[in-house]
Order: structure tokens, then C-alpha cells, then sequence
């Protein structure tokens, strides 16, 4: 479960007199298998609140914990472990390294967690079999269309089993065709059990979530199942 | 952290072949100096001990200070060798840390003589008066068993009239002399050199005949073209009269070597500083080109300390297979300083090659640059901003 309490966010681009709240006093509870799409205009504060569940930024005020434990007040070490290892980042413009394979890109979370070389062949097998791209494995990344270089990203946001998938308009770059590939493979993920939180902008993608939640100007304006 | 580095090189290869070329080029001469200055040292010392082996040392054996025991077990190489250390300290502090093994020697009980003189023929050494002390010179008596000493050197060296000198000639050849008289230094300055010893010719002819050398005279029985005979006079002076002392040359050359050990070092330790600032500012450039990739990485759950890592190992690869490399080139650069080498410093022949040493000592030496290269780097991670590179919606 994933609880936010009063956070906020401020951002000081020009010293203090341009400050910028991004986020303003947000509470908020996801529970675990959940299935959240945050919606809302551009600056409106979705990514900094992914950033801030995802352990990447800060935040101003307030606390958040993730299965109890405070991920704003822990230690680098900690929040790398996090994030290599509770949380599953999804790129709106996929992140992969164009010269590495597809093998190798999947590879990297586990590199970096420590894994041997026998299991991290089975879990990569694994990860690229559920976006069904198994088959491309030893191809570079720079030859896969973007459809299929947001499921490497997906299936690299897998590979370490982490419980929640963080997913910043995945289907942002992608045509309706690749989107739906990408929105079932989300969908069942959620199946599957997983805590999926999506940034869209796209409100047909949107409408896959089980929850839906609208930020306007760094504030919650509308909630629903 | 390996494979990733490997990734890493994979990615890179372009920019890093171009680092490797730079380093290559940099090291290559690094090498050359240290292989210059390490492995040349040693043969400077063979030179140097060849130059004072083809000296003259005079064994005084019935002064009663002499400790003979001490002075018979060692060979004439090992009388060598200690008087040229006690010299060595004397004369030059770049031999300082011999000092050591210099405690060993006779108390100067063995006699170098810096200049000797050969034949009283064309002189006019028969001025009697000159000769403070015992038997005068007699153009007649020019037999083998006598020599003159100088009274500045009869006292420095505590040497009497009847005292059995023993001339070595070669390692193992000798003639034994005794002294017969001593004259006043003045009576044979030539040439800024001044004379601590006569011998008659007869004993330069002994002398020429031990060494299996030919030694003619002109008309008047003066050993005038002495220069002609360098296997027996290697270090006479420009007129011909006296055989000037080893120290003169081995000291030129101990300068000589010294002065390119010291340039050699500073050269090569001045270039492995550069080589890493080089490195530095490359592999900034190509993190600068990496910040995605290290903001992707950082998000995935990278440590700052495991990044710097992966980018330490990269740049160790290179260098170390840089320098391996180097060593290949420098083996080429040795031949062509080997020619210069053996023209600067007139001597016969001078080997360099490569060796493992010189490649240690370039890569701990790096290694040690790259502590702090490693703490700079980390530094450089920590304040990138994971945000700002992946974007903020």
C-alpha cells in the first residue's frame, strides 16, 4: 500500500521569487493491486508526483510510505534498493540504449540488483515473453519499432518482479495500435497482481484503470473508482 | 559492475580507440624515459666500473696499518669496487645511498694515483734537487722495481721509502715496485695535471707487454704518442705525458648519466600526470555524452559509487591495454635512443629493452592518480540531476 500524506512540492527555477508549487498538499492511498491512472494538463504535477513515489525527487513537506515504510526519510542506499528492486519505471519515451540489445537493456536492472548470469537469463526469457518480444532478443534496440521498444521498456520495468509498475504516459509515443498492446499488457499486469500507476494523458487509456485520479494545478480535484 | 562496464566499452568503443591513441602516444615515451633511467642506471654503474677498472691502484703492503687478512681475501675487482664507492660518496651524492657498503673499505690504505708519469728521458727530471728524499733518479737505473711517489702524496697516504707497492696492471697482473724515492710535486706540473707518481719507461714497457700492447718510442726514447695506445693509456692527458686519473672520466660520466636519469624520471612522471589530466577531461566529455544513460541507471537503482565504478573499470581497461601497447611501440623508440645513447656517452654499446618494472611502475603510479581521478568522479555523479535529465511533466 502506498499512502501519501500532505506532500508537497516546491520548485525554486530562478531563485525564490520564480518558485512554483508542483504539488500542494496531497493525501492519497493506493492500495496494493491496484490499478491507478493520474490524469491531468501539463504541468499539472503528475510526473513530479510519480518522481516522488518512485524515490527519485523529494518532497517539500508532507510523507510518503510504501508498505509502511517511509521512503522520503531513508537513506541513498536505501532508495536505490527501492528502486531497483519494489518499483518498475515505464518511460514515455522508452529510455532504452539504442546500442545495446534488446537482451542487454532488459538486463540492466539486474546487473545492477547483482544477479548471476543463469538467473538472469530466466527472468530476462521471462520478461520478454509476457511483451512477446522473446524472439528479438539479440536485436539492437535502435532497429525495434516504438511499439515494441516501450515492451522492451516494459519488460525491463518487469525483470527484477517489483511490485509497482510506474508507468509515465507509456503509451504517449505510440500509435492506437501499439497503445492497446502496451495498455493489455498493463492490464495484466494489474491480473497478475501488481500495483500499477499510470501517468496518461489519454483519457481512453485512462478509462483501462480501475481508479482514476485528476490533478489540476499540484492538487487532487477529482477521485474515482 | 564488469558486464556493465563491458556495455559500456561496447558503446563507446569509437571515443575510447581515440583516448587509447592519445594514451599510446603518451605513454609510449613514458615508457622509453623510465626504461632509459631504470634499466639504464644499472649499466651506467657497469661503465662506471669499467672506467675505474682500467685505472691504476697501487696495494702498499708493509705499511702496518693494513689489515691483511681483510686485504688478501679480496680481488683486486673488490679493491676496485671499494675505493670507487668511497670515491663515489665522496665526489657525488647521487651514490649516497651506497654509503652503506662504502664502510667496508681499507681506510684508504689503496693509492689512486690520478696522474702517473712514464719516463724521465725527455725531461729534465734529472734536476736532483727536486727529490726531497731517498734515491734520486738515475737515467741508468730504469729497471722495474722502482717507482717515485710525490711528498704531497707520501704523506697523504703515510707511504715511506722502502715501502713494496704492488702496480696492478689487470685483474690479476701486477708488477711489485718499490719505493725508492719521493720528490717535491713540482717537479713535474704539466698540462694542469700534477704528478703523484714516476715510473721508469721500463715499467710502462713491462706494463704494455702484460697487456699484450706494443709500446714504441720515437728518436729520443719518449713515450710521446701515448694516446696511440688506448688499451694501456686510456686516460692520458692531451700531451701525452701522463695517465690522468679514472675518477676525471668516471665522474664526467656519473654527471653525464645522472644529469639523464633525473630528466629521463621528471620526463616520464611529468607525462603520466598529464596522461591522467587527459584522461580526466576525456572521460568527463564522455560522461557528459553518458548523462542520460547515468540518469537511467540512477533511476534503475545504481549507486553513485557503483556507477564511478563501472566507468573506473572502463578507463583501467583502456589504460592498461594502453600501456601494453606502449611497451610494444617504446621497444622501437629504445633502438633509436640506443644509437643516440651510445653517441652521447661514448661508450661501446648501451641495451634497452622493456621491462616488466617499467610497466609496473606506470601503472601503479596511475593507479595512485587515479584515487583521486575516482573521488573527482564520484563527486561529478552525485551532482547529476536524475530529474532534470529524464524530463518533468
Amino acid at each position: 500500500m502506498i499512502e501519501i500524506a500532505n506532500v508537497s512540492k516546491k520548485f525554486n527555477s530562478c531563485g525564490e521569487k520564480n518558485e512554483f508549487w508542483a504539488l500542494r498538499d496531497i493525501n492519497l492511498t493506493i492500495k496494493t493491486g491496484n490499478f491507478v491512472a493520474i490524469v491531468g494538463r501539463s504541468g499539472s504535477g503528475k510526473s513530479t508526483l510519480m518522481n516522488l513515489i518512485g524515490a527519485l525527487d523529494k518532497p517539500t513537506s508532507g510523507n510518503i510510505c510504501v508498505d509502511t515504510q517511509d521512503i522520503v526519510n531513508i537513506s541513498n542506499h536505501k532508495k536505490e534498493l527501492y528502486r531497483n528492486q519494489k518499483i518498475g519505471f515505464i518511460f514515455q519515451a522508452f529510455y532504452l540504449e539504442p546500442t545495446y540489445t534488446v537482451y542487454e537493456n532488459v538486463e540492466m536492472p539486474m546487473l545492477i540488483k547483482g544477479v548471476s548470469f543463469k538467473e538472469r537469463g530466466k527472468s530476462i526469457e521471462e520478461s520478454l515473453s509476457k511483451v512477446g518480444l522473446l524472439h528479438k532478443a539479440h536485436e539492437k534496440a535502435k532497429y525495434l519499432s516504438g511499439g515494441e521498444q516501450q515492451r522492451v521498456s516494459i519488460a525491463r520495468a518487469l525483470v527484477n518482479n517489483p511490485e509497482i509498475i510506474l508507468a509515465d504516459e507509456p503509451c504517449g509515443n505510440l500509435d492506437s495500435n501499439n497503445s492497446n498492446q502496451v495498455m493489455d499488457i498493463l492490464g495484466e499486469l494489474h491480473l497478475e497482481g501488481k500495483t500499477v500507476i499510470m501517468i496518461s494523458h489519454n483519457m481512453e487509456d485512462a478509462n483501462r484503470a480501475k481508479r482514476i485520479i485528476t490533478i489540476y494545478d499540484g492538487k487532487i480535484v477529482e477521485d474515482r473508482e | 559492475m564488469f558486464k556493465m562496464a563491458l556495455l559500456e566499452i561496447k558503446t563507446l568503443w569509437k571515443q575510447l580507440v581515440c583516448i587509447m591513441i592519445i594514451i599510446v602516444c603518451i605513454y609510449s615515451i613514458v615508457l622509453t624515459m623510465l626504461t632509459v633511467a631504470l634499466q639504464g642506471t644499472s649499466q651506467f654503474n657497469k661503465i662506471i666500473d669499467g672506467i675505474y677498472s682500467t685505472g691504476t691502484v697501487l696495494e702498499f703492503k708493509n705499511i702496518p696499518e693494513i689489515k691483511h687478512n681483510l686485504f688478501y681475501e679480496f680481488s683486486v675487482n673488490n679493491i676496485m669496487f671499494f675505493l670507487r664507492r668511497e670515491e663515489k660518496i665522496k665526489e657525488n651524492n647521487w651514490y649516497k645511498k651506497t654509503s652503506n657498503e662504502s664502510k667496508l673499505s681499507i681506510s684508504t690504505k689503496f693509492l689512486y694515483f690520478n696522474n702517473t708519469l712514464i719516463d724521465m728521458w725527455g725531461t729534465p727530471i734529472d734536476d736532483y734537487e727536486f727529490f726531497v728524499e731517498g734515491q734520486k733518479w738515475c737515467y741508468e737505473d730504469n729497471t722495474n722495481d722502482y717507482l717515485w711517489v710525490s711528498n704531497t702524496c707520501s704523506k697523504e697516504h703515510n707511504i715511506s721509502i722502502g715501502d713494496s707497492i704492488r702496480y696492478y696492471v689487470d685483474n690479476n697482473k701486477y708488477i711489485s715496485v718499490t719505493v725508492k724515492g719521493i720528490f717535491d710535486k713540482k717537479i713535474a706540473e704539466n698540462g694542469g695535471y700534477t704528478i703523484d707518481c714516476i715510473l721508469p719507461v721500463s715499467l710502462g714497457t713491462e706494463i704494455g707487454r702484460m697487456k699484450d700492447i706494443d709500446i714504441s718510442y720515437n728518436a729520443i726514447g719518449t713515450l710521446q704518442h701515448i694516446t696511440q695506445y688506448p688499451g694501456l693509456f686510456e686516460f692520458c692527458n692531451e700531451s701525452g705525458y701522463g695517465i690522468s686519473g679514472a675518477e676525471d672520466q668516471a665522474l664526467r660520466f656519473i654527471n653525464t648519466a645522472s644529469m639523464i636519469t633525473t630528466t629521463c624520471i621528471s620526463i616520464a612522471f611529468l607525462l603520466i600526470l598529464c596522461s591522467v589530466g587527459v584522461i580526466f577531461i576525456l572521460l568527463s566529455i564522455i560522461i557528459k555524452l553518458r548523462e542520460k544513460h547515468i540518469a537511467i541507471s540512477r533511476a534503475l537503482g545504481i549507486s553513485i559509487l557503483k556507477i564511478s565504478f563501472v566507468y573506473m573499470i572502463v578507463i583501467e581497461t583502456i589504460t592498461t591495454l594502453s600501456v601494453f601497447i606502449s611497451q610494444f611501440i617504446s621497444n622501437r623508440f629504445n633502438r633509436v635512443l640506443e644509437e643516440n645513447l651510445v653517441r652521447i656517452l661514448e661508450v661501446n654499446t648501451f641495451y634497452l629493452s622493456s621491462s616488466v618494472s617499467t610497466l609496473w611502475v606506470v601503472l601503479i603510479t596511475t593507479n595512485i592518480l587515479f584515487v583521486f581521478f575516482f573521488i573527482l568522479l564520484t563527486k561529478k555523479m552525485s551532482k547529476l540531476n536524475i530529474i532534470a535529465l529524464l524530463g518533468r511533466g
